[in-house]
């Protein structure tokens, strides 16, 4: 064969490298970003692991217990109801919001809005936010006298007032609801783009098979909005498991352990009641679920390509 | 990194050394000191700045740059400030579990020629009032052996009232346990907050709750109990009885409104401008009160059963301050240890509403405030040895499980028997 | 596909609640700071003047000068780290093949999903025994680490979206890959590096449980731990600490609304980082 020709065949599609043979300059480009990776996240997940092994006060040498911090994390009630709690938390960042997004999604995929750009703006504002900051924020609107409960009055549901954070019923889900707010803005902006991007022939072929809109969410928007649905829950079940910020500015974790959430024990055991060895298995354990989610959420709901 | 190379923590503490032992330091090289302390309330905070500006006054050389906490937040940070290489060159610690992490892991210096040389073991009234701040140099036992700190302040816990209120109920001063009951029912179908307290701290409830202790159960019991001696129990029906008191203020509606979600800074604040008839407390909130209510508000330590008095309450040296023994001037440290405890300094914190360990070289406390009932209050129970610990001091862990589970006994979410174990299950870890 | 005019005006009023509550809160705290410093509110008002008072106060008070100076040097540290660390490391990923190339990048890839809970604790006490607590280095180093993570992912998706004829014209011409990638790609690059850039930016500057495990001086603490211990001291001064949220807010937010469409297409193109 002409050498020419044998090239031509060889040019492969786009995301190959020039002429098919390896780099080597690539770990060259690689080896900073990967060495700082590997000294400031990947050594410490390895420490992590190390430190889960011993009973550690954090000031005076540890003692070696092998793997009875995680047997004593799986039994210990005080880190179960914190993952319940998580939960909890999970139904009100992800599960609310995401069907409030699909909602409002089905109703708004039939209409042209104008102003739609402001308005994705102002609702997807809470997202850029310090977590600090919101938290800061929703203590007040919270406060026994703070606009909530004086909207309440104000409307005369004065006898619902009281005091959210402070209430042992109403403190997990008080703090749900500021999950809620942060990330329905995200949801709905994420589906709403989704939506824009699903042929409109598809929609066409359901009203012509005689689709009513229910029909058409469940057939059509839905299916089309698969990836958006990964990344959405992905997104909204990380924050809900992890939650740190918020819990330690308005709740620090109660009443009595109402409010605590695995990050927030990982916080006060490794830092505040010398029990490092069991803060960093906790930590081990919410490192290995997260990343579970993440690869079931991908793995089942994204759409293969 | 290093943990990961061999036992964690073989290598973090600090070296048992001797610590400085003479007055005086060398006054013409420039020097930084960093203090840490959790002295947030008004007055206290107040009179630190001005301890420190009157220091920087009298040696010029030395700068002293102040770090202040809250409470919960300090508890949360200073063990680890204290062991890192940053390490504060004065700090707070707490008498109790924190302290003796700190003496186990050579974090602070030991006092005893300190004490000789600046005179300490005789300023705070005998030498024996410092036990609490003794521990063996092993730091496994506590009350006895080296002293390691010295106390600036002195607390006892009691009630501030509100004199104009009290009056319009038609009360006077309780006189006994029973009296005092009635004024919380009075008070409640007056439609007055019985007793203000802002729990979401956790620990204001916790101090509720160390009053009626002392009242219902045997004081040498609960020293025993918080000392960690062996076969203490804190299941015992004075205690129990103490914990159903409790919950039953709260099934009442003692407390103010929502008050497991209220801040203690917004309590106290609210108490200041006239919300609420008793405040249980120690004398650090006074100036808060005092500033405001000025002559009307007033202070008594529970009252007894019979009325008789001396009755026993809790109360101590308020959180001593230690020289780190990381500090690169621990004898500047040692000085200005010794100048914010000593004679003038207690005026001063007198002239901000609080109450110092030492003698005061010369303020007289105005015999009509609040303050001079709680220096009576503190002079009468040091003495004749009635006061009783912090139960938080028992154990590491123990100011979460203690106050966690006074939030539920309050809101009637656990039974007094309930709370009892939990507290004791938790001691039983640590000292069993 | 038309629409009834009920459907639009249902659409329209839906949207308009959803955003009255999204900026609801944001309005009652802004409202809030401009009260007088100390005051007892309840519930949201109109405060009787406009003053900026407060925010002065707030500022001073909470030493806000020098929370936020410590919050640019690290946030800018921080970008400017992984930006480069990222071009290059995507740059390799996305139009290189050598050896675990895959491998390598999902090793990378993990950093993603993984939470700074798991990683605090090993990391303070690292930091501690090298004596780098309380210092820039401490928040620096770790967040840089971290947001390679999403740089690298997300210069690659840049870097194999581009048409190879580019560098293969410049590899014609004799460029080196080093050459290629500064003066052909980079420059075209530019939109999807500004938008890493402000993701980078922002969840450096809003990140709190980092600063709060490493910093405990005065002199290196970050604007959001700053707000927090404002917070504990001063929680009663509501004016006040809703004037110290704004700072704390306010860089990122108006980044956000001048550049928001960088904004937006990072956090949503199939970004995974929470």
């Amino acid at each position: 064969m002409v050498a020419a020709e044998r090239g031509r065949r060889w040019r492969r599609p786009r995301a190959a490298p020039a002429p098919g043979q390896p780099r080597l300059i690539g770990y060259l480009y690689i080896l900073p970003a990967f060495a700082v990776f590997a000294v400031f996240v990947i050594a410490p997940m390895i420490d992590g692991a190390w430190i889960s092994l011993f009973q550690w006060d954090g000031v005076t040498p540890g003692r070696w217990v092998g793997l009875d911090n995680y047997r004593s994390a799986l039994s210990d009630p005080a880190v179960r109801s914190a993952f319940m709690h998580s939960l909890v938390l999970v139904l009100f960042y992800a599960a609310l919001p995401i069907a409030v997004g699909l909602g409002l999604t089905a109703l708004l995929s039939h209409s042209r809005v104008r102003g739609i750009t402001a308005v994705r703006t102002i609702i997807f504002l809470p997202q850029v936010l310090a977590a600090v900051v919101i938290g800061v924020s929703w203590k007040w609107l919270y406060d026994p006298q703070g606009p909530i409960n004086q909207l309440l009055s104000a409307v005369g549901l004065g006898g619902l007032r009281r005091p959210w954070l402070g209430d042992f019923t109403t403190a997990l889900p008080a703090v749900g609801v500021i999950g809620t707010w942060v990330t329905t803005g995200l949801c709905l902006v994420l589906f709403m783009a989704g939506v824009q991007r699903i042929p409109l022939s598809r929609y066409e072929a359901a009203r012509v098979d005689g689709a009513g809109p229910l029909r058409e969410f469940f057939a059509v928007t839905l299916p089309g909005l698969r990836n958006e649905l990964a990344v959405a829950l992905s997104l909204t079940v990380i924050t809900a498991l992890r939650s740190f910020d918020i819990i330690f500015v308005t709740t620090k974790g109660g009443p009595g352990t109402e409010t605590t959430v695995p990050s927030l024990l990982i916080y006060q055991r490794a830092f505040v009641t010398g029990q490092v060895g069991s803060a960093a298995a906790i930590g081990a354990i919410m490192g290995v679920l997260i990343l579970a989610l993440s690869v079931g959420i991908t793995r089942l709901v994204e759409e293969r390509r | 990194m290093a943990a990961a190379c061999g036992t964690p923590g073989a290598s973090d503490a600090g070296s048992a050394g001797s610590g400085p032992t003479s007055t005086g330091f060398d006054t013409t090289k420039k020097v930084t000191l960093t203090m840490w302390d959790t002295e947030d309330s008004k007055g206290p905070s107040t009179a630190e700045d001005a301890l420190i500006k009157q220091f920087e006054q009298k040696y010029p050389n030395v700068t002293v740059k102040r770090t202040v906490r809250s409470f919960d937040d300090y508890v949360a940070t200073i063990k680890l400030a204290a062991s890192s290489s940053n390490a504060p060159d004065v700090f707070q610690g707490n008498e109790g579990s924190l302290d003796q992490t700190l003496v186990k892991a050579h974090l602070i210096e030991p006092f005893d020629s300190l004490a000789t040389a600046y005179g300490w073991d005789t300023r705070f009234g005998s030498s024996a009032a410092l036990n609490p701040l003794r521990w063996t140099a092993d730091g496994s036992t506590w009350g006895e052996g080296t002293l390691w700190g010295v106390a600036q302040k002195a607390e006892v816990l009691g009630a501030f009232y509100n004199k104009a209120t009290l009056a319009s109920l038609g009360l006077q001063p309780p006189k006994t346990f029973a009296d005092f009951e009635n004024s919380l029912a009075a008070a409640k179908a007056a439609g007055v907050p019985p007793i203000m307290v802002g729990n979401l701290d956790k620990y204001p409830l916790g101090h509720v709750f160390m009053v009626l202790q002392a009242r219902f159960e045997d004081s040498q019991a609960i020293s025993d109990w918080t000392y960690g001696r062996p076969g203490a129990s804190f299941d015992t029906p004075g205690t129990r009885k103490a914990a159903s008191i409790l919950q039953q203020w709260g099934s009442k509606g003692y407390f103010e409104d929502g008050f497991n979600g209220v801040s203690q800074q917004n309590a106290g604040a609210r108490f200041a401008k006239g919300e609420g008839l008793y405040f249980i407390t120690g004398p650090w909130m006074n100036q808060t009160f005092a500033s405001v209510l000025k002559d009307g508000v007033g202070f008594f330590p529970l009252p007894s059963i019979d009325g008789s008095a001396g009755a026993p309450t809790t109360g101590s040296l308020s959180l001593p301050f230690h020289v780190s023994t990381k500090s690169a001037h621990p004898d500047v440290a040692a000085a200005f240890v010794d100048f914010i405890t000593n004679a003038d300094a207690a005026s001063l914190i007198i002239q901000n509403g609080d109450l110092p360990s030492a003698a005061p070289s010369s303020s007289q406390i105005d015999p009509n405030s609040s303050l001079a009932s709680i220096s009576a209050a503190w002079q009468e129970k040091s003495k004749a040895g009635t006061l009783t610990p912090y139960l938080d001091w028992a154990t590491p862990t123990m100011g979460d499980t203690l106050f966690g589970a006074l939030q539920q006994l309050s809101e009637g979410r656990i039974t007094p028997a309930q709370f009892t174990a939990a507290v004791q299950k938790d001691w039983e870890q640590t000292h069993s | 596909m038309t629409s009834s005019r009920v459907e639009q005006t249902v659409t329209y009023v839906v949207l308009a609640l959803f955003s009255l509550l999204a900026v609801a809160p944001l309005v009652g705290v802004l409202l809030a700071a401009m009260h007088p410093s100390g005051a007892l509110l309840s519930g949201i008002s109109l405060p009787d003047s406009f003053s900026l008072d407060t925010f002065r106060t707030a500022w001073s008070e909470g030493g806000f000068g020098r929370l936020m100076t410590s919050s640019v040097i690290v946030a800018v540290a921080v970008v400017a780290f992984t930006t480069v660390l990222s071009i290059t490391a995507g740059y390799a990923f996305g139009t290189m093949r050598f050896p675990a190339v895959d491998l390598l990048f999902y090793v990378i890839l993990t950093g993603i999903v993984v939470p700074f809970e798991s990683l605090v604790v090993p990391l303070y006490y690292s930091f501690r025994d090298a004596g780098l607590t309380d210092s820039y280095w401490a928040l620096i180093l770790p967040q840089t680490g971290l947001s390679i993570s999403f740089g690298t992912f997300w210069m690659r998706a840049f870097f194999r979206s581009v048409p190879p004829e580019l560098s293969d014209a410049a590899r014609v011409d004799g460029a080196s890959s080093w050459r290629i990638l500064w003066r052909v790609l980079v420059p075209i690059g530019r939109p999807a590096i500004l938008t890493m850039v402000l993701l980078v930016f922002m969840w450096t500057w809003n990140e709190f449980l980092l600063a709060l495990v490493m910093i405990s001086d005065d002199t290196h603490r970050t604007a959001p731990l700053g707000l927090s211990a404002f917070q504990s001291r001063y929680g009663v001064d509501v004016p006040g600490v809703s004037a110290a949220a704004v700072f704390v807010a306010a860089p990122v937010v108006i980044l956000y609304i001048l550049l928001q469409r960088q904004f937006l297409r990072g956090m949503l193109a199939g970004s995974i980082k929470g």
